[in-house]
């Protein structure tokens, strides 16, 4: 079964028109990147699997389950990461995590073991016990990603994982966002950052404008675009 | 645990960790209010040990028996008199302020022979105003009242020259005297002292209840602006939870927080109150509130209390940050504001027709109405409210919950709030 399958999907917002139709697959069991400039339509994009804003026009399903029609059936199955996501700064790091768990189960020792596996995933140590208030950024990125993938969701989005963290907690997330993923689940991830999605992605779309102007296999576009990388794939394509 | 149970528990939790609100809602108006008590108590007490004794100066210039009776009936009642002889008023008054004295009686020449003519002898008390505060008032008063029983005295004694009879008598035709009628019983109380006592009663459910939804829109519309401006908004969208269940979470999370405020307010408010009260003469009489009266109060506080923080979430969702959101909710002030100010001073039956429609039309006005009616026992306009406010609350709420169900929750931005960062 497709985690993801968009189509023909259309967004307009009053004077903007954010997405002009685009189509893509996310398969189960890979990590499948967004990738484009500021101001592509990656994160409107993101938002609409999200359940957080609804298409103009077109579809978007996961794991078979409209967006729109179906969004509280799609929120139990997936985890969203926004690329600007805060903390409540009054919560540690654990009551975050345990806040977050208790929306997927009422009971208690499923709740424990959710959040026993968000501190884990997290590797903040005793950090973990401090309030949220001070955390740095990268401390607060990898509680975000923990809080994510902690619940296990069939699709996981994130939107720019790794934006604003310096190498070593860029470093940290990727790896953990690579030991995620498996056969029973699929990442959905944005970034502007060429070489990041060519590390973790197994296949890429390439947006912008609002429009997918190239997708497939890393290697497979590298090749068709006779380029070394992601980002020389990029260039090429939008500059024809 | 629900949706709304985890929502809710998250709000306590951060609400009750805020050092604002604990400090600013809870702790200060505990020790704020008994200390404005204090700090009245004791200046009253300080005012009425001044004036208890004072001293003043007068200048007599008809150096008369008669004159000094007047000042020897001055010093019997506990105002001491120095004298001055200035050539003319400046001087006196000259005199009257190196002497430290601020009161200054004049008796013209020609006092006595006025008196004993049986025409009005006029006497005139400077005062050298410096402070402007109640001990110089309250001073002032001491010796006016003093001068008024002199001169009733001499009306007596003129009387007793020409009627045999018993004076005081012949001065007061009439006597009269007031007496209440309480919910059919009499209470001997006059009416003027009764509803003095009762408006200091009522004066303070209006403004403790003012204060309650004003605390708790400001809670909410900070809780949910507090949402947009810290980024955790579209992480608790896209969680498998209803939206309904948001708005409820925090709305039933603010009216907790606001109902311990609102104690807390009302134990200091009413410490305040009983401080400055405790002069009012009601003979033990008090007002016995019913649980029915108690039962409406709470019904419409609840009821306005959803309406308000439903319309206060409508509006701070607009705002991206918790500054413009204060801002924008301004605008509910005053209709809260309004009915606090109209039921403190007046009762909504006794308004103009204009003004009643206008007071019964504002949802706010119920819960002051009701309180109000807990004294008088008129609970019609109450309950004729409770259907409105029940109708009004459905439709606010039915908004919230709408928005909160759309895209627009994120996506809704005002214009000014551009205006207001610069």
């Amino acid at each position: 079964m497709l985690a993801v399958e968009v189509r023909n999907l259309r967004k307009y917002f009053k004077t903007t028109i954010a997405l002009r139709g685009i189509d893509f697959e996310v398969r189960q069991g890979e990590i499948f990147g967004l990738v484009g400039p500021n101001g592509a339509g990656k994160t409107t994009t993101l938002r609409i699997i999200a359940t957080l804003l609804t298409p103009s026009d077109g579809s978007a399903k996961v794991y078979g389950r409209d967006v729109v029609k179906e969004a509280e059936e799609v929120r139990k199955i997936i985890g969203y990461l926004p690329e600007e996501a805060g903390l409540y700064k009054n919560l540690t790091g654990e009551e975050y995590l345990r806040f977050m768990a208790s929306f997927y189960t009422s009971d208690r020792k499923e709740v424990e073991d959710i959040v026993e596996r968000g501190i884990k995933i997290s590797e903040l140590g005793d950090d973990i016990y401090r309030k949220t208030s001070e955390y740095s950024k990268g401390m607060a990125r990898r509680l975000q990603i923990a809080r994510v993938l902690m619940v296990n969701p069939k699709l996981a989005i994130l939107d720019e994982p790794t934006s604003g963290l310096d190498v070593i907690h860029a470093y940290k997330v990727r790896r953990i966002i690579k030991e995620f993923i498996s056969q029973d689940n699929a990442i959905l991830l944005s970034s502007h950052n060429m070489l990041e999605v060519e590390f973790l992605c197994g296949r890429v779309a390439l947006i912008n404008h609002g429009k997918i102007v190239a997708e497939g296999n890393v290697d497979y576009l590298k090749e068709k675009y006779d380029a070394s990388n992601l980002e020389e794939v990029f260039v090429r394509v939008v500059k024809g | 645990m629900s949706g709304l149970g985890v929502i809710f528990k998250k709000e306590m939790k951060e609400m009750l960790r805020d050092p604002r609100i604990i400090v600013g809602m809870i702790i200060v108006p505990l020790i704020i209010f008994p200390l404005m008590g204090s700090a009245f108590s004791l200046s009253t007490s300080e005012v009425e040990k001044k004036i208890s004794k004072i001293t003043i100066a007068v200048w007599d210039e008809d150096s008369s028996n008669l004159s000094r009776n007047l000042t020897d009936y001055l010093k019997k009642n506990g105002i001491d008199v120095e004298y001055v002889s200035g050539k003319d008023l400046n001087d006196s008054l000259r005199e009257t302020q190196k002497m430290g004295l601020s009161i200054l009686i004049h008796i013209p020449k020609n006092y006595s022979s006025k008196i004993k003519n049986f025409t009005t002898a006029r006497v005139e008390i400077y005062m050298v105003v410096k402070r402007y505060d109640i001990t110089e008032s309250g001073e002032y008063a001491r010796v006016m009242m003093a001068v008024e029983e002199y001169s009733q005295k001499i009306l007596a004694e003129r009387v007793s020259e020409v009627w045999e009879g018993n004076s005081t008598e012949f001065l007061n035709p009439i006597n009269t005297s007031g007496i209440s009628v309480v919910n059919g019983n009499v209470v001997k109380i006059s009416p003027d002292a009764l509803i003095g006592f009762a408006m200091s009663q009522t004066y303070s459910i209006p403004i403790v209840l003012m204060v309650m939804l004003i605390m708790a829109i400001q809670l909410a519309a900070t809780s949910v602006a507090m949402e947009k401006e810290g980024k955790t908004l579209e992480t608790l969208l896209s969680m498998p939870v209803k939206r309904s269940h948001i708005l409820a979470g925090k709305i039933f999370g603010v009216i907790v927080i606001a109902l311990i405020a609102t104690m807390a307010y009302f134990g200091g408010y009413m410490y305040y109150m009983n401080t400055i009260l405790s002069e009012i003469p009601t003979q033990g009489f008090s007002f016995s509130i019913s649980p029915l009266g108690i039962g409406l109060v709470a019904i419409t506080l609840f009821l306005t209390l959803l309406s308000g923080l439903s319309l206060a979430m409508l509006l701070a969702v607009m705002c991206d940050d918790v500054r413009s959101a204060q801002s924008l909710i301004g605008v509910i002030y005053i209709p809260i504001i309004i009915p606090m100010f109209i039921t403190m001073l007046m009762d909504v039956s006794s308004l103009p027709t204009a003004l009643k429609i206008f007071v019964l039309a504002i949802p706010f006005s119920y819960p002051m109405i009701a309180g109000k009616a807990l004294y008088t026992g008129n609970y019609f306009y109450v309950l004729i409210g409770i259907p409105y406010l029940v109708i009004f609350t459905t439709i606010t709420i039915f908004v919230a919950a709408r928005l909160f169900n759309t895209e627009k929750i994120f996506t809704m931005k005002l214009k000014f709030q551009r205006g207001l960062r610069r």
